[in-house]
């Protein structure tokens, strides 16, 4: 009879407490205020919207793990909470078919096509967000909806019956900025979009522009005001949430500060200048968004940088490219594009921050 | 109840004791099965043949290669086999399959007492340079596995004696136990040892749950020497060797020698209690306390064994116990035992296996409560990078043992992996890493003694 190699066991059996399933529970936990609130604000389309999201990522799962005869755990919460993400930066009117496209989408290609949990370079969420953004862009801006349904529609409205068509806020506000700049040069290009007032009167532009813009006050951070996505309803309910992570340490605090402390510089550096009013309505209008993306998004350890310069570095990138996405682009899904970029660069900012032997000892 | 200071003013309570002293220190068991391999890899040899008559203290083999043991008889008796024996097999791989292991043993029948033999006992005093000089040779590594008294011998002078106390929960009946019903022994070996060795510091290591038990034995030592308490917060992994020797030593320790040549001699409370035996009265054979704790009800019973005793003879033992109805007819079969001290835990599917030394605690426990083991995925979250105390990039090194890029993993530091467990301990995903990492160091020593 061969003899097998013995191990000496010493390894120990029990574990700490906080596995896998645990930290999914907490990121659940974390994302249930912000959940609850956008289907009290927005009715059932925005909880069909959840559900959907959810029912996408799921499904990608489910049928790539036994395409593929995964032995790993089937269901670990990591599908659902990519779910969950997606539809936080979705509109709540947005067509069921849109929705479970995008999540299965996300999840198939930003996850599971490259080995599922652990291995993926991109964030799922953000992959399916980005591809609604290319392909569902006019669905997108159709699925805003008024908050507080009661006020425009029944009590059992149901998803797409009660679309109206909002404009974005981040697309009002940057073609007001626009038509702004060019008023104070002195230089309107006629014809202006509709709604805007005839002729080429720079008083009048800049009057109504600034009516446009004044309507993105920051008592939109706190109270949801003017159509968004589901996550952006209130600074003020992300915050437990987000204290949740940090507190227990699924967050690494540096990795947001870093980014914060970069955005902050990028819109420093246009004060004074012709963009200011830009980036200050747009830092408004994509509050929410960005915190959701430094603090959760972010915060996803497979696509982020092993350690803790690693993460400052990465930090600093995103925080960078959301700064300069605020300072040139209105367009949906930039902030998802700056996220999968500074995902791109995640193996590299490990390469040079990883010491490929041990590291020196401190007593 | 009685109550106990502590320094700094802390006063605690006493507990009460669950333990049972159920066999009798004096008992033997039918048979000692002694394994003479540390592993597989270990090339070392037996000096024995069967049906030869062994006195204690007597070498068993010839220690060959890298890990191998000095391996002595601990009582005198008669040779029934040398044969390749079942020992604790590996660990959780592979979901939990149970593989077999098998390591050269020596089989002693005919135990006899006493178990002082002094003429046998020659070697104890050699000097110094002798021992280390006959050590060397072996190709001993690791921050253990000496004898007492060779640990003694290489103490360097003064040494720091840590004394630790820092167990989980489920060890601490066994310092309980110690504590009420081997005081003398206790106190006996810290005599002992400090008139062996002139220790310049004593460190009691204990976690605040456990003040109690700290408080009194750190009353009990300061009578003999100046102690120092250090508490944990947690039993595991702080309670480490290597990282507690880090704390009192100012400097982390180099994993590759043996922790008493390096100033700290590191001693449990239950071996203390055979210092005596060993370093005054020169006995050899000394039982170790070993606690056996049913799932049910957590109540430890007892034991005092020899290493080489079959554990289902200890476990039967305890099956004897009216108040232990541990055996098949409970419906739990097959049983499964968790071997191990605070640190440890190994399933032991085979129970033909002995009991080694260090080995404190039987968890008998059904396999259904147990926590099912299963792999999750590596979601690179660093837990294991910032818990290691050695500063190692665990996954990267898992990454390249599992390709046997052993060469590459020599660079990242496979060797200075000081087994720990932390990294497993932390990893949210349940990945075995240590496991891993332990398994490629044996690889790598295998490939260098090839060559």
């Amino acid at each position: 009879m061969p003899v097998e190699p013995m191990i000496l066991p010493a390894l120990p059996l029990p574990r700490k407490k906080g596995a896998l399933p645990a930290m999914m529970l907490r990121v659940l936990l974390a994302l249930a205020p912000v959940a609850g609130l956008s289907v009290v604000v927005y009715g059932l389309p925005a909880l069909s919207v959840i559900l959907l999201s959810i029912t996408g990522t799921v499904m990608a799962e489910v049928l790539v793990k036994w395409a593929v005869g995964n032995r790993q755990r089937l269901l670990d919460g990591s599908a659902t909470i990519s779910g969950i993400l997606l539809a936080l930066t979705l509109p709540p009117g947005l067509a069921p078919a849109w929705v479970l496209a995008g999540a299965f989408c996300g999840g198939l290609i930003g996850k599971q096509l490259f080995g599922g949990i652990g291995r993926n370079p991109l964030n799922p969420a953000m992959t399916g967000r980005l591809l609604l953004a290319l392909f569902a862009g006019g669905a997108m801006e159709r699925g805003l909806l008024q908050p507080f349904w009661w006020k425009s529609s029944s009590l059992l409205s149901w998803p797409g019956s009660g679309v109206t068509g909002h404009p974005s806020p981040a697309g009002i506000v940057g073609e007001a900025s626009r038509l702004l700049g060019q008023a104070l040069s002195g230089g309107v290009q006629s014809p202006l979009p509709r709604g805007w007032p005839s002729g080429s009167d720079p008083v009048a532009v800049v009057q109504h522009a600034q009516d446009l813009l004044d309507q993105f006050g920051p008592a939109g951070l706190i109270w949801p005001e003017y159509p968004g996505a589901l996550g952006e309803c209130s600074l003020l309910i992300l915050l437990p949430g987000v204290a949740l992570l940090l507190a227990s340490r699924l967050v690494d605090w540096r990795m947001p500060l870093a980014a914060l402390a970069a955005i902050a510089a990028g819109s420093l550096s246009a004060a004074g200048g012709p963009a200011e009013t830009w980036v200050e309505a747009m830092l408004v209008v994509r509050g929410n968004a960005i915190v959701i993306l430094l603090f959760i998004f972010a915060a996803d350890p497979v696509t982020t940088p092993l350690t803790r310069l690693g993460k400052v570095i990465f930090g600093l990138l995103l925080g960078l490219l959301v700064a300069a996405l605020l300072r040139f682009s209105d367009q949906a899904g930039a902030l998802a594009l700056a996220l999968l970029c500074a995902n791109l660069l995640t193996p590299w900012i490990d390469r040079i921050t990883l010491s490929r032997g041990p590291r020196p000892v401190s007593a | 109840m009685a109550s106990f200071r502590l320094r700094k003013g802390i006063q605690v309570g006493e507990r009460p004791v669950p333990c049972e002293d159920s066999i009798p220190p004096g008992e033997l068991p039918p048979c000692l099965i002694l394994p003479v391999q540390g592993s597989s890899y270990d090339q070392s040899r037996a000096l024995v043949a069967p049906g030869e008559t062994v006195a204690a203290g007597q070498a068993l083999s010839e220690p060959r290669g890298t890990l191998a043991r000095v391996r002595l008889s601990p009582l005198k008796g008669r040779v029934a086999e040398v044969c390749l024996h079942p020992v604790l097999r590996a660990g959780l791989e592979d979901g939990g399959t149970p593989s077999r292991c098998r390591v050269l043993s020596v089989i002693l029948e005919d135990l006899e007492s006493p178990r002082q033999s002094p003429a046998s006992l020659a070697w104890r005093e050699a000097p110094v340079e002798e021992l280390m000089a006959r050590l060397e040779p072996m190709g001993l590594e690791g921050q253990g596995g000496l004898p007492l008294d060779y640990e003694l011998a290489v103490l360097r002078d003064p040494g720091v004696l840590l004394l630790n106390a820092a167990e989980l929960q489920r060890g601490q009946a066994v310092l309980d136990w110690l504590l009420n019903n081997r005081l003398p022994e206790l106190e006996a070996g810290v005599e002992a040892l400090a008139q062996c060795s002139g220790f310049r510091e004593v460190v009691l290591t204990h976690l605040p749950r456990q003040k109690n038990v700290a408080g009194r034995f750190m009353a009990l030592i300061e009578k003999v020497l100046p102690v120092k308490g250090i508490p944990l917060k947690e039993g595991y992994p702080a309670a480490h060797p290597m990282l507690l020797a880090a704390r009192v030593l100012g400097r982390f320790p180099d994993p590759l020698r043996p922790l008493a040549a390096q100033g700290v001699l590191v001693m449990h409370l239950d071996r203390l209690s055979r210092v005596q035996q060993r370093v005054s009265r020169r006995e050899y054979g000394a039982a170790q306390p070993v606690t056996v704790m049913r799932s049910e009800d957590d109540r430890a019973r007892l034991f005092w064994a020899l290493p080489g005793t079959p554990l289902n003879w200890l476990l039967k033992r305890a099956d004897e116990r009216q108040d232990l109805e541990v055996s098949a007819a409970s419906g739990r079969n097959p049983r499964l035992v968790l071997a191990g001290g605070a640190l440890d835990g190994a399933p032991l599917v085979e129970q033909e296996a002995p009991l080694l030394e260090g080995l404190r605690l039987l968890l008998d426990y059904p396999a259904a409560s147990l926590p099912a083991h299963r792999e999750d995925a590596c979601i690179s979250c660093g837990l294991c990078l910032d818990g290691c105390p050695v500063r190692l990039n665990p996954p990267n090194l898992v990454h390249l043992v599992q390709d046997r890029r052993l060469e590459e993993a020599q660079a990242c530091g496979l060797e200075t992996c000081i087994d720990c467990g932390i990294c497993t301990w932390l990893c949210p995903g349940r990945l075995n890493l240590g496991h891993v990492l332990r398994k490629g160091q044996f690889m790598l020593r295998e490939a260098r003694d090839a060559c």
